[in-house]
């Protein structure tokens, strides 16, 4: 029973890493319609940041966690102006290569910055601090990523639903033109969707690399999770990122405990699920 | 009734979800007749094409073609029996020429010809529709009426026997619509049985053998294009849109 | 009629190239270069041939690790011999080819690609788990082809490359390209002109699927030795990609030419600038995209 129970609290805080690194990706893919491939690339940056503010500064990551945000914010508005601007209009596979192509840079930057493949950790002193209740062990670190991404998936379907900025965002999916004819900025609200798709992932960098590790390629992962999520849960559906998350985090504790051997398959069992989802409901399974 | 009946739809329903776009639709067609449907927009008019063309399948009921039941086949199936249409939102393959819009047609059709032939069909076809001079546009690039001209060309290459035209005359000037009709008569000389949708009334009395009005999905009436505009129900359906032309 | 006389010239050069590394002492390592050039053309020409009926497919590394594993388990546990593996592989490729083309078949776009790399990532982990046949993520060790002669090798390779241009060809100039171009630019209007638009995506997806297959057993019998992080590597598939894109996409010519140009600057980069230079790579990917959308041929290529 003990066991049970302690696989569900693993299984949830480790809805909690997924729904952080998820979030900013659904908002740039499923509400206004950007593919990107750099998602991962970002909240990397966002990791080495918060540990070079660490290392070198001294700065806890809970207090460099708004500058480390707000800067890869400022570097995804950079980033889109500068290219995604142009590829938004042309075929899907643009979108998909042009940000690949910006994964790889920020990668070298990070292999250039890093020299090697060496693993970047820190330990702030909370690291390891856990809770013991009646033999469940709840790890601190973990549970504040929950909270945070739960906070920060509420706040982000709450400015979706109910202000201005949230509704043009969802017209301007919904037709670009249209929105332009009602008066909507398209291009402004790209921008800021973007900026603040890149600067959650920054923030989920951050909390990150609290409760794991860095280096220059763990991106990648991040990303291809991140749209798998997103795919289960149906394009722009922000609640159903949260039962998607569930679903897969408490079956990866599962297979942990359960299945000997049982970590090497959740990769696999992972994308089974997803392939799947794909193949029998590919509009996701928590469609609006 | 001496014609023979070439295509025929029996009770044909479509549900979107919760939307029922078509109910119970029947329509009958004579060999070499031409059949116009009218009815305001909205009324389910082109989801009928698509039952008949198999880019949908039906909810219920069933599509008589030649005298076999082809309600279970899939669109490819049905162009190769001989039913050819055009599109209302008119989509010519984009990273195509004209030309090459057409030998696609005459390629994959009811005869499927060798690309040798499918190419000098295709030239042939496009002298017919004057779209010679244009045959090497991109077909999202043309004029409008060329547009509707190309999608007419593009059916007619894959040798229909019968063909869906979908508001052809939408848009053209008089000058134009005067030439479509012309076309549309050459069509229906040739051989070829024609369901045609439209909203342009002047052309339906000129064209149509027999006319079927639908409104919310449902067959309001039908008749001879006289009869049915003196009708009450087509006056009341129509009564407070926007004048037909 | 001079393009002709231009591809004429090319296949020739890459016909005698081993020649010259033959005289020319100390140029073996151009061989060796040549050698993953030509393999990265055919997996470039493979996902071209597939995407041009719209279909963009990560699914390339895991033919190309299936054809590798399976190669590499039939020559070394079971004792076939290489030709037979070979064929092994191709079969059982082109039968999982034809049950995920017919499942991913209605996907488009991002759930398409997003579909066939779960495919990809579930192999992987199925060859990394099931260690009794695979041996898991230590890798397996093999025979080499040709005794590692490499002059050999190349000439496997050349032939191949040879077909594969020649399926390509085949594709644009039969009515297969309208079709093709036709699923491509709008599928249901295809269906209405007559395509069967399910088997030939099928076909397509299986024949598209065998080469990254083919390309994957070579590997084995090249290298010896494969482990699964390697030869299910995501970013074969991105190369590929990178490849067709940078040199023009739905042609036989660009993704050669991508192939080619981007391998080459991979190899001098690495060699000169060493870690990180891949930056470089990125670079040229985002300048590609954003300034030369239909890759450098574009300019004077039409079809
Ligand atoms: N693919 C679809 N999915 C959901 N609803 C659809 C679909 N196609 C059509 N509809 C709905 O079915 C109804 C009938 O549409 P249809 O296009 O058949 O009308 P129409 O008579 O051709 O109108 P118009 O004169 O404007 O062309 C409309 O309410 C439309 O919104
Ligand atoms: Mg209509």
């Amino acid at each position: 029973m003990n066991t049970f129970i302690q696989v569900l609290v693993n299984g949830i805080l480790q809805s909690g890493t997924y729904m952080i690194t998820t979030l900013g990706l659904a908002l740039a893919v499923g509400v206004v319609g950007i593919l990107n491939l750099a998602h991962g690339e970002f909240l990397m940056v966002g990791a080495f940041l918060s540990i070079i503010f660490y290392t070198v500064f001294g700065i806890d990551p809970l207090i460099s966690i708004l500058i480390v945000s707000l800067l890869i914010l400022l570097l995804g508005i950079g980033t889109y102006k500068i290219s995604l601007k142009k590829v938004l209009d042309s075929a899907e596979v643009n979108q998909l290569l042009l940000t690949f192509g910006i994964s790889i840079i920020l990668q070298n930057i990070a292999v250039l910055y890093s020299g090697s493949k060496e693993v970047m950790v820190i330990n702030p002193p909370y690291r390891d601090l856990s809770w013991n209740i009646e033999g469940i062990g709840i790890s601190f670190s973990k549970t504040l990523v929950f909270i945070i991404a739960l906070i920060l998936v509420i706040t982000l379907f709450y400015i979706l639903n109910n202000t201005k900025v949230g509704k043009s965002m969802r017209a301007v999916e919904q037709n670009r033109y249209g929105a332009y004819i009602v008066g909507i900025n398209a291009d402004r609200i790209f921008k800021i969707a973007f900026g603040v798709s890149v600067g959650l992932a920054g923030l989920a960098g951050v909390m990150l690399s609290i409760i794991l590790y860095a280096t220059p390629f763990i991106g990648f992962n991040y990303t291809l999770k991140a749209f798998a999520i997103i795919m289960m849960a149906g394009m722009g559906n922000l609640r159903g990122i949260l039962w998607s998350s569930l679903i897969l985090g408490i079956i990866e504790s599962a297979l942990g405990t359960y299945v000997p051997g049982g970590t090497g398959w959740s990769e696999g069992i992972f994308f089974f699920i997803i392939l799947i989802i794909l193949l029998v409901k590919p509009e996701g399974i928590f469609k609006k | 009734m001496a014609e023979k009946i070439i295509l025929e739809t029996r009770g044909i329903t479509k549900y979107f979800g919760g939307l029922r776009a078509v109910y119970n639709i029947s329509l009958k067609l004579n060999e070499k007749n031409i059949l116009a449907i009218i009815g305001p927009n909205g009324a389910g008019k082109t989801t009928t094409f698509n039952l008949i063309s198999g880019v949908f399948p039906v909810s219920s009921g069933n599509i008589i073609f030649e005298g076999k039941d082809i309600t279970k086949t899939n669109p490819a199936e049905r162009c190769h029996l001989g039913i050819g249409r055009t599109f209302q939102i008119m989509q010519p393959f984009e990273d195509m020429s004209v030309l090459e819009n057409i030998t696609t047609g005459a390629l994959f059709g009811r005869h499927k010809y060798s690309l040798k032939e499918a190419k000098q069909k295709s030239l042939e076809i496009a002298k017919r529709f004057g779209l010679f001079e244009y045959k090497d546009f991109v077909g999202s690039k043309l004029p409008l009426a060329y547009r509707k001209k190309l999608e007419i060309a593009r059916a007619y290459a894959t040798s229909p026997k019968v063909m869906l035209l979908d508001e052809v005359m939408e848009g053209l000037n008089p000058a134009e619509a005067r030439e479509m009709i012309e076309t549309i008569f050459s069509l229906r000389d040739e051989g070829i049985s024609i369901i045609m949708i439209d909203h342009i009334m002047f052309t339906i009395k000129e064209l149509a053998d027999w006319v079927i009005v639908m409104n919310y999905g449902e067959k309001l009436t039908e008749g001879k294009y006289d009869d049915v505009v003196k009708s009450k129900e087509v006056i009341e359906a129509y009564l407070g849109k926007e004048e037909t032309c | 009629m001079k393009k002709k006389i231009l591809s004429y010239l090319g296949i020739f050069i890459v016909a005698i190239f081993p020649l010259i590394a033959y005289f020319m002492p100390g140029t073996k390592y151009f061989l060796q270069v040549s050698i993953d050039i030509l393999m990265y053309t055919i997996l470039a020409l493979s996902w071209d041939m597939l995407v041009r009926t719209g279909q963009a497919s990560f699914a390339i590394p895991g033919f190309y690790g299936l054809g590798a594993y399976v190669a590499a388990i039939f020559t070394k546990t079971l004792g076939f011999p290489i030709i037979f593996s070979i064929i092994i592989a191709l079969l059982i490729s082109s039968i999982v080819a034809w049950l995920l083309g017919y499942l991913t078949l209605r996907l488009k776009g991002m759930y398409f690609a997003i579909a066939t790399l779960a495919f990809s990532l579930i192999l992987m982990t199925l060859v990394i788990q099931l260690k009794d046949i695979t041996h898991g993520s230590e890798g397996i060790s093999t025979i080499t082809m040709f005794a590692g002669n490499k002059y050999m090798i190349y000439y496997l390779i050349f032939i191949t490359f040879v077909i594969v241009i020649g399926i390509s060809e085949y594709i644009q100039r039969s009515k297969y390209w309208y079709s093709f171009t036709a699923i491509r630019t709008n599928e249901q209007v295809a269906k209405v002109m007559g395509i069967n638009t399910v088997r030939q995506k099928v076909v397509m997806f299986v024949i598209s699927a065998m080469i990254a297959s083919l390309i994957g057993t070579y590997e084995t019998f090249i290298a010896g030795f494969i482990e699964p992080h390697s030869v299910f590597n995501l970013s074969i598939g991105v190369m590929a990609l990178a490849m067709v894109i940078f040199g023009g996409i739905y042609s036989t010519i660009g993704p050669i030419v991508g192939a080619v140009i981007l391998k080459i600057i991979d190899e001098i980069l690495s060699t000169t600038i060493g870690l990180g230079y891949m930056i470089v790579y990125g670079l040229i990917i985002v300048i590609t995209i954003l300034y030369l959308p239909k890759g450098v041929l574009g300019i004077w290529q039409k079809k």
